[in-house]
């Protein structure tokens, strides 16, 4: 139905109907930028609406209840999707990133 | 030939044909089994030596922990250690809280909020190197290496972000393998004379290579590649035993790592679970992976799971503890939802329960395949329950309110109710049109329809606040900008129900006239004016009246429109029971001699019918006789396509289709029946034909019909800008976004939740695009076609 999917605002966003609060607005202000308001008014405005109708609870709610596709989904798409949407990095292992070689490491037992 | 088990001469015997056949198969399916234990065998041995592999980096990644070193600052230590934050001055341990958060997101990659995170953090602060960083790494993070680079090169090499920022930056770098670390700390300085970015010590070059593993190479991502190719233990299998245990396994040695990837996996083999009929898999599956957020256990998948096979008992009663689990236990403990969408999803949840409990419309006439096969009686106190409980779960769920209505409005529809059963369906209407006012303020549509029925019943003080606020409010619905005119109709109306008051009703049908809208004819005024004559005993004054009224509008006394008007005008105007059964004659006399009347005079009463239905003015014998006639008309013009044809634009010809759109075009609540001409040219492009089509399929919500008339919607925007009549331009704005939100929620609704599929079961019919047991022309061809299709 293609009047459904012009009008998804997770669509349009380019979010999973199941993104957090968090992660809507990340996408929304990542497309903010790309599409600027002084020089792309129409899109911006479009993705504007997106961005507040996606927030709505009933419409992230009506979403998550739609029953799962009937076609069963593709292993290969799934990781095609992944290889491109690197991995997070934990604050604990960009830290390590900085650390030096063990013998300068500061001494933490008793003799200080 | 062969030779038997026993090897003995008598044992060498002729094969017959069938038998070689036999044997020849059993020698494929072994060649075949063999094959894929090989395959498995090397898959496996493949898998075991990438593990190992795997397993080492798992381990160094775990080793990964910040440590800090001999004579490191303090509010760096800070960042990754509690006890040194808390021996901070309280300025600089809020700025080590703000860098760790800004590191939590841009790790995420959430870049505004970062730098947002740190924008506070002074350029004369010890932990402005952190900022610098910040600013570097969602450049990294963007995979602008030259933005980050130019962050980065203003660091200090020998505090904890300028290390970090070497190791980022050589992380890009394709030829990092060949790269040797400098040995020692002189090396390492000269190096650094060069470029800040070459400063590579042994330390430094081990992070960058397995920062470059982690984030670039993705060991996991080969892994899973290989993974997915393990072959199912039949070809009939989307997801079998074998690739349900490897998942597991990745699973849990990747999460930490590869928490998307691995979640990603997991919805796949969830999705292949559902896609095939093996429950044993089914459970297994969701037992072993974890759902998406709002339902990590499962539960709703497992309700549509079980929904599809709704034909029995057992899988019935299991989908409905899954979603019953769900919505009681499940989804108020998720914390990783807000509160907000909880309830939200609670409330749509009841909303579609609901739905899925309601039979479709009765019948106005005609046959009702349903309730033949089902009977007429549905759970109206389990329907009540559920939507009530899908507005108290959220009271501006609009689409709760709209299907309560209609439902409790298809229960009105039934000529046979009498007046006990009437009143409490009324007075639940009643309920939630106050419910769905409270909810949901701005609307309109409930206040409307209270105005009329708090001053049918006297309660003006409630109903004037709805009257001001419709009044004030700048609603592009042209009833809404009626109200002031209909406020002082509906006054007049009420003030005849006492014979004292009479005097002040004409100045207020003066009022009324003077505020009647444009898009509505004035032909009921005289009419109103006559019936309050006669309610207050000035008969001869009436009969002037009625007398003139025909003169002026040239309707010949008790015609067809001229009785229904008067009829209508004399019990709204609460003539006595009396008086009003002389004029209730003609009409009864015109309704039991349907076949004799003149085609003009119904077309005529048409147009007025439809004023009264859009004005929402219908009197109470309405109900008694408007369903007959439009029947009849339709009947007429069904069978008259030139007189269609010919006054395709007289605007009496539009009101009357309308009117005929009003009750179905005659048709039952399962298939609207149109003439052929109806789908041919002029009728099919016509704006007032087609919006007449999409009202009377919005009215039966059938969904095989409206499906086919996605197109209708932008048909009837454009046409609403062309438009001039305001009732009109409104009008069809709002028929095209009913028929959108329709088409939207049928999309949505699948099989689960929909009252379709759990009468028939629709699992293997879900592919079809028509009822395999309904006789129905369409579907009849459309069953045809595919039956064909099969064949060839």
């Amino acid at each position: 139905m293609t009047t459904t999917n012009q009008s998804d605002p997770f669509q349009i966003l380019g979010v999973p109907a199941d993104a957090g609060e968090a992660e809507i607005r990340a996408r929304y202000l990542e497309l903010v930028k790309k599409f600027p308001p002084e020089r792309e008014p129409e899109k911006f405005r479009e993705v504007h609406a997106a961005y507040e109708a996606a927030r709505d609870p009933l419409l992230i709610a009506r979403r998550l209840l739609e029953p799962p596709a009937e076609e069963p989904p593709q292993w290969s798409q799934a990781i095609e999707e992944q290889r491109q949407i690197r991995p997070p990095l934990t604050p604990a292992f960009l830290l390590s990133l900085g650390n030096r070689a063990p013998e300068h490491r500061a001494s933490v037992d008793a003799s200080g | 030939m062969r030779v038997t088990e026993d090897g003995g001469d008598e044992g060498i015997e002729m094969a017959t044909k069938s038998q070689r056949k036999k044997q020849k198969r059993k020698q494929k399916q072994r060649k075949n089994r063999a094959q894929q234990r090989r395959r498995v065998a090397e898959s496996g041995r493949k898998n075991r030596r990438v593990a190992a592999d795997s397993a080492r980096y798992r381990q160094r990644l775990e080793r990964q922990t910040p440590e800090a070193w001999e004579g490191e600052p303090s509010v760096d230590v800070a960042v990754f250690d509690d006890a040194v934050l808390e021996s901070l001055p309280s300025e600089q341990a809020n700025q080590v809280l703000a860098v760790r958060e800004a590191l939590q997101l841009a790790g995420e990659s959430r870049a505004d909020a970062a730098l947002e995170r740190v924008a506070e953090i002074s350029r004369g602060s010890p932990l402005s190197e952190w900022r610098l960083f910040l600013r570097g790494m969602v450049a990294w993070m963007a995979d602008e290496g030259e933005a980050a680079e130019e962050a980065w090169k203003r660091l200090d090499p020998e505090r904890r972000p300028g290390r970090m920022a070497v190791a980022l930056i050589n992380a890009l770098r394709d030829d990092l393998e060949s790269v040797t670390a400098a040995e020692t700390k002189d090396q390492a300085s000269d190096a650094a004379a060069e470029s800040w970015k070459d400063r590579l010590d042994r330390p430094l070059l081990y992070h960058a290579k397995l920062l470059r593993r982690a984030r670039f190479d993705r060991t996991a991502v080969r892994i899973a590649e290989a993974g997915v190719r393990l072959p199912d233990e039949s070809r009939h299998l989307l997801l079998g035993p074998r690739k349900i245990s490897w998942l597991k396994t990745f699973a849990k040695e990747y999460r930490q790592t590869e928490p998307r990837l691995v979640a990603a996996l997991e919805q796949v083999a969830l999705g292949r679970a559902f896609a095939q009929d093996y429950s044993d898999l089914f459970n297994q599956a969701v037992r072993a992976f974890s759902g998406p957020r709002h339902d990590r256990r499962n539960l709703l998948l497992s309700f549509f799971y079980y929904d599809r096979f709704s034909e029995d008992a057992v899988t019935e009663s299991l989908s409905e503890r899954a979603l019953r689990e769900y919505l009681e236990t499940d989804l108020p403990q998720n914390e990783e939802l807000s509160e907000p969408l909880r309830r939200a999803i609670a409330s749509q949840i009841h909303l579609n329960e609901a739905l899925a409990l309601v039979r479709p419309r009765s019948p106005g006439f005609g046959m009702n395949m349903m309730e033949i096969l089902y009977g007429s009686s549905e759970d109206a106190k389990a329907i009540r329950k559920q939507f009530q409980a899908a507005a108290k779960a959220w009271p501006a769920n609009r689409q709760a309110y709209r299907a309560h209505v209609d439902w409790i409005e298809s229960k009105l529809e039934n000529d046979r109710l009498n007046k006990a059963q009437r009143e409490p369906l009324v007075e639940e209407l009643a309920r939630v049109m106050r419910d769905w006012s409270r909810g949901l303020p701005d609307d309109a549509e409930p206040r409307l329809w209270l105005v009329d029925h708090l001053l049918e019943n006297e309660e003006t003080e409630a109903a004037r606040p709805h009257v001001e606020w419709l009044a004030a409010s700048r609603q592009e619905d042209p009833r809404v900008r009626a109200v002031p005119w209909k406020w002082r109709l509906l006054e007049a109306m009420r003030l005849c129900r006492r014979k004292k008051n009479i005097d002040q009703v004409p100045p207020l049908l003066e009022e009324a006239e003077a505020h009647w809208p444009a898009w509505l004819s004035k032909a009921w005024l005289p009419y109103l004016q006559a019936a309050v004559l006669l309610r207050g005993g000035q008969a001869d004054e009436y009969e002037r009246q009625r007398e003139q009224t025909c003169r002026a509008s040239g309707r010949a006394r008790d015609s067809l429109a001229d009785a229904c008007l008067m009829l209508g005008a004399a019990q709204q105007m609460r003539v006595p029971h009396s008086d009003l059964k002389p004029l209730r004659a003609p009409v009864d006399a015109a309704v039991k001699g349907l076949d004799e009347l003149p085609i003009e005079e119904l077309l005529l009463a048409g147009e007025c019918f439809w004023d009264l239905h859009r004005a929402q003015l219908l009197y109470p014998a309405y109900r008694m006789h408007g369903g007959k006639l439009a029947r009849e008309l339709w009947d007429r013009l069904a069978n008259s396509r030139a007189l269609v044809v010919e006054r395709i634009d007289d605007p009496q010809m539009h009101s009357a289709v309308l009117w005929c759109s009003e009750h179905r075009f005659g048709s039952g609540s399962y298939e609207l029946k149109l003439p052929k001409w109806y789908s041919r040219l002029p009728v099919r492009e016509h704006r007032m034909f087609v919006a007449a089509k999409v009202n009377a399929l919005l009215k039966m919500r059938n969904v095989f019909e409206i499906r086919e008339e996605s197109d209708a919607a932008p048909f009837l925007r454009e046409a609403a800008q062309t438009e001039r009549d305001p009732f009109y331009r409104y009008w069809f704005n709002r028929l095209a976004n009913d028929l959108e939100d329709f088409l939207k929620s049928e999309s949505r609704g699948g099989f689960g939740f929909d009252s379709f599929s759990r009468m028939f079961g629709a699992a293997d019919d879900d592919d079809l695009d028509f009822d395999p047991d309904c006789d129905c022309p369409r579907c009849r061809a459309a069953r045809q076609a595919h039956e064909a299709k099969s064949k060839s």
